[in-house]
């Protein structure tokens, strides 16, 4: 067991201006999509469900937690992004503000306007220093007025004075990886002629005279951070030594403290850091900020571990650490770090899967039910099992592994039965894909759970109808997962061609050959990211799909990256066609549109991501004839980790 | 038996300190002590002669001065000393160095040389290996003990992780590590003196030696980081894309493409056996 000793500048306090906050933990802001949106100049509502999400991470012991809002009714982002003076927020508001206070956690203000960015297709009118789309996306923009600035900042400096006299502890104002501000302080977006562009006192004066505003109405002794972005990774954007700069006049404007940020919405993949990001990447930056200024600084990107924290801190590289993602997924990191439970903490992957995902809606969390569902998953719901049952779950994959964890924390005697000698299921060949790696903390985390909780894994051994009678469970779970599924494809019996499905290839590469085509019929990780391992062991890849697109279910900066690695390894792609047949040393395929053919040669193997089957052959045995028996993840249907590990967690919360 | 000891005086690395301005090591007033790796061996030395009797000679290659490291030798209890001195051995590199240290050991006839693993200055760990290439006898590096057997050696190298054994016929040059023994105290006084040799008297080819024999250049010097950050710094010079694939790479910089075959052991071998230089390797042999 670690020490608190260990982790001394982490728990310590840290005050600035009048706030002091308990240790270095900080919630950072996100976009969660859980305000209501009752229609026009109705929605941005903060609700119950966003109340909810900031006071589980005050239980879970972070410092403070930080709220991100739209200033402007009539410019949103997005309709489910709180807005910061509508006036039916303030019970919420100040709900928040107490509740979070019971523990011991300050909340932040952080205050944006979208300006040229938007979740909205198609937005809203969009504005910015000058007429500009935002190069991600094609939208143009107005160019801001003079009369528009002043009814923004405006908004800025009354939503900071009433959410102060609600409560709330310090406010934060976004430079970031959106929004209006970053335009004007930009070089490339501020392209004004009057006294807001030019130069750079000119392109700083409209955040400064924001920020002057906000002092004015807040007092010497509240807090006023800057989310800032200090490097925009754009081919036309600033860079460090820019963003250092902005730092600089930032200070010298009266701001308290910095809190790091980069990237853009053209560079989303640098702003929510994935998997191929390394843990704990923009240190360098927090520290060059450091350098160059005295307030404190707020580090961030992919910090997910205590340890890790810790040494930012002892390495004076960061006064306080930014955590958003870590504390989704374990909004207890914070307490279990005093406890010195480290093995306890549940860290973030970066698998973007669910809190950025592909809907962009709603945050949550693949290994964490409880991210936007606190009310039900949320820390101290567990309740004890009215009647302790004997339960048995067959398959140790993440759904068997969940199932059991819950059912075992509320009291059930569980026994684990596993046909392999390893945890995991299939996230034992996903972690094998470039960059998921981390997948394995899926596995990792619930079987350090099942350890201490003393529930035995039976390994090497393939559950039957007669290990099952024997056993006589009260409860029987099944959870023997799924089998690809090879569709029936005209030929395939006298082709040359090896054709399998994805498991097996990953299972046994060297059985790949030379030239792998990938049927990718899925969209998922097992199409594009199986081309991708596929690359890494140097195997010429062509990826064949029927759809416009491959990696479309991917969250789009994994996809981004995971693209611009098979487009650098020299991957060849062939949209809209699907397989028609194979011949002896071809494969045919046919445009799905045109109905055109054409016929790949010269591949060894074919590779099919396709549909699956569930293994439910002992659920069907006994459902019906014992009284409990229960189907879980690709056993009751083939999907992604996130949904198995709900249903596992909802089901066993309920017997 | 008898027992030679490669011995090398440096200086004190404890004493050095380094020029803020220059980044160059600032010599002057550094006490020259033997090499702490060398004593080690000194003392592996002593304890072989103790057991098995014979004669332990001390060896060492340097200016006039590292007659000092001799007599320290001497004092730790060694039968005889060598210093090989001579301008033309100046500014020899490692390469160097290790021939004109294997043509000081060759009229020896040992039984065993030992070496230190590397010494304290230089760090690099080469001479010994080099002597027993001169001298085509085996050599064993990272030595953490061995025993001597019937005209034999068994000799346990330390590769970090755990203790690879090994047996080899002597002579054999062992390279030990540093602790593997507590070094005796110095004796109470001795009356011998190392013996000074110069270059013409061993008949070095003196174009192995000096600056014409070591190909080893100093390039430049620079200073490293003095306090290691665990994080990596990112360029800020480089263009975007650049960046950003400087941050998934961890900082570090991709080697050249490697030419990665895949295939059967069969197709591989066959692969293999198909390149130039490898074919025209077999068809010597078969001819040879």
């Amino acid at each position: 067991m670690q020490s608190n000793n260990d982790f001394n500048n982490l728990l310590s306090p840290f005050k600035i201006k009048g706030v002091e906050f308990k240790n270095r933990f900080i919630f950072l802001p996100h976009h969660t999509g859980y305000a209501l949106d009752e229609g026009y100049l109705a929605n941005g509502l903060f609700s119950d469900r966003n109340v909810r999400h900031y006071v589980e991470r005050a239980k879970g012991g972070a410092a403070a937690v930080t709220v991100s809002q739209n200033v402007d009714p009539y410019s949103q982002m997005s309709f489910r992004y709180v807005l910061s003076y509508e006036q039916r927020n303030g019970d919420n508001f100040k709900r928040l503000a107490d509740e979070a206070h019971a523990y011991g956690t300050k909340v932040i203000t952080q205050l944006n306007h979208g300006g040229h960015t938007t979740l909205l297709n198609p937005p809203q009118l969009l504005i910015a220093p000058t007429q500009m789309n935002e190069p991600y996306c094609h939208f143009n923009t107005k160019e801001i007025e003079l009369d528009e600035m002043e009814r923004i900042k405006d908004y800025y400096v009354k939503s900071s004075a009433w959410q102060k006299e609600l409560g709330w502890d310090a406010v934060e104002l976004k430079i970031a990886h959106d929004g209006l501000l970053r335009t004007f302080v930009s070089p490339y977006f501020n392209q004004r002629t009057d006294q807001y562009g030019g130069s750079f006192e000119n392109r700083m004066r409209y955040p400064l005279e924001i920020i002057a505003g906000i002092r004015e109405a807040v007092g010497e002794d509240y807090p006023i951070g800057i989310r800032l972005c200090v490097d925009e990774f754009t081919g036309y954007g600033y860079s460090l030594a820019y963003g250092m700069r902005v730092a600089k006049a930032l200070e010298e404007g009266g701001v308290d403290y910095i809190s790091t940020d980069a990237g853009t919405f053209s560079s989303w993949y640098m702003q929510i850091p994935p998997s191929p990001l390394p843990l704990g990447w923009a240190v360098y930056q927090s520290a060059e900020l450091k350098k160059h200024i005295s307030i404190p600084v707020v580090a961030f990107g992919r910090i997910n571990d205590p340890v890790q924290a810790e040494t930012i801190l002892q390495e004076n590289s960061a006064d306080l650490i930014g955590m958003c993602r870590q504390l989704l997924c374990d909004p207890e990191t914070p307490i279990k770090t005093a406890d010195g439970r480290l093995d306890d903490i549940r860290h973030c992957i970066a698998c973007n899967e669910a809190c950025v995902g592909v809907d962009g809606i709603y945050v949550e969390c693949i290994q964490n039910p409880g991210v936007g569902r606190e009310l039900h998953f949320g820390i101290d719901t567990l309740t004890p099992a009215e009647e302790k049952k004997r339960v048995m779950v067959v398959g140790a994959g993440v759904a068997g592994l969940k199932y059991a964890e819950i059912a075992a924390k509320r009291g059930h005697e569980v026994e684990v039965y596993e046909k392999s000698d390893m945890v995991g299921g299939q996230v034992l060949l996903a972690e094998k894909i470039p960059y998921r790696v981390e997948m394995g903390e899926v596995y990792r985390y619930m079987k350090i759970q099942l350890q201490e909780l003393g529930v035995p894994i039976h390994y090497n051994c393939e559950a039957d109808a007669k290990t099952v009678e024997d056993f006589n469970p009260d409860v029987l779970v099944v959870a023997t997962g799924s089998t690809p599924l090879m569709p029936e494809f005209a030929g395939l019996d006298e082709t040359g061609i090896s054709v399998m499905d994805i498991r097996e290839a990953m299972r046994n590469p060297a059985a790949l050959g030379g030239h792998v085509m990938v049927y990718d019929d899925i969209g998922f990780w097992q199409g594009a990211g199986v081309a991708d391992y596929c690359t890494a062991l140097g195997v010429k890849v062509t990826v064949v799909t029927p759809s416009s697109d491959v990696a479309g279910d991917i969250e789009s900066g994994q996809a981004y990256l995971l693209r611009k690695r098979l487009h650098k390894y020299g991957a060849k792609f062939l949209y809209n066609h699907a397989i028609t047949a194979f011949t002896g040393d071809g494969v045919v395929l046919e445009n799905v549109y045109s109905h055109r053919k054409k016929t790949l040669r010269g591949v060894d193997t074919v590779l099919i991501a396709g549909q699956c089957k569930s293994d439910n052959e002992l659920y069907k045995a006994f459902k019906g004839k014992r009284p409990h028996v229960y189907a879980v993840g690709d056993c009751a249907a083939p999907r992604a980790v996130e949904q198995a590990i709900f249903e596992a967690e909802n089901m066993a919360r309920m017997i | 038996m008898n027992i030679v000891v490669c011995v090398k005086q440096v200086p004190d690395t404890t004493e050095v300190k380094i020029d803020s301005r220059t980044n160059n090591l600032v010599r002057e007033g550094v006490p020259s002590i033997v090499n702490p790796y060398d004593i080690t061996a000194m003392e592996e030395a002593l304890s072989l002669r103790e057991r098995y009797g014979g004669v332990v000679t001390a060896v060492s290659m340097g200016p006039p001065q590292a007659i000092k490291a001799l007599e320290y030798c001497l004092e730790m209890g060694a039968d005889e000393a060598l210093l090989l001195s001579d301008r033309a051995v100046g500014g020899s590199d490692t390469l160097a160095t290790g021939y004109a240290l294997s043509e000081l050991i060759r009229p020896l006839k040992a039984d065993i040389i030992l070496c230190g693993n590397e010494a304290i200055d230089g760090c690099t760990g080469q001479v010994g290996p080099i002597i027993a290439g001169n001298l085509d006898i085996p050599q064993f590096t990272y030595v953490a003990k061995f025993e001597i057997m019937d005209g034999s050696v068994k000799v346990y190298r330390d590769s970090g992780k755990r203790l690879d054994c090994y047996e080899a016929p002597l002579p054999a040059v062992l390279c030990v590590l540093k602790g593997i023994n507590k070094p005796r105290r110095l004796a109470a006084g001795t009356d011998k003196t190392p013996e000074m040799i110069d270059a013409a008297r061993l008949g070095l080819d003196v174009s192995r030696v000096g600056n014409d024999g070591s190909p080893t250049r100093v390039v430049s010097i620079a200073m490293s980081d003095a306090r290691a950050k665990s994080f990596v710094t990112i360029d800020d010079s480089l263009g975007w894309e650049d960046r950003i694939q400087m941050i998934i790479d961890g900082g570090i910089k991709k080697k050249a493409k490697i030419d990665l075959w895949r295939g059967t052991a069969d197709a591989l071998a066959a692969r293999l056996l198909d390149i130039p230089a490898v074919k025209k390797h077999f068809n010597d042999t078969a001819r040879g």
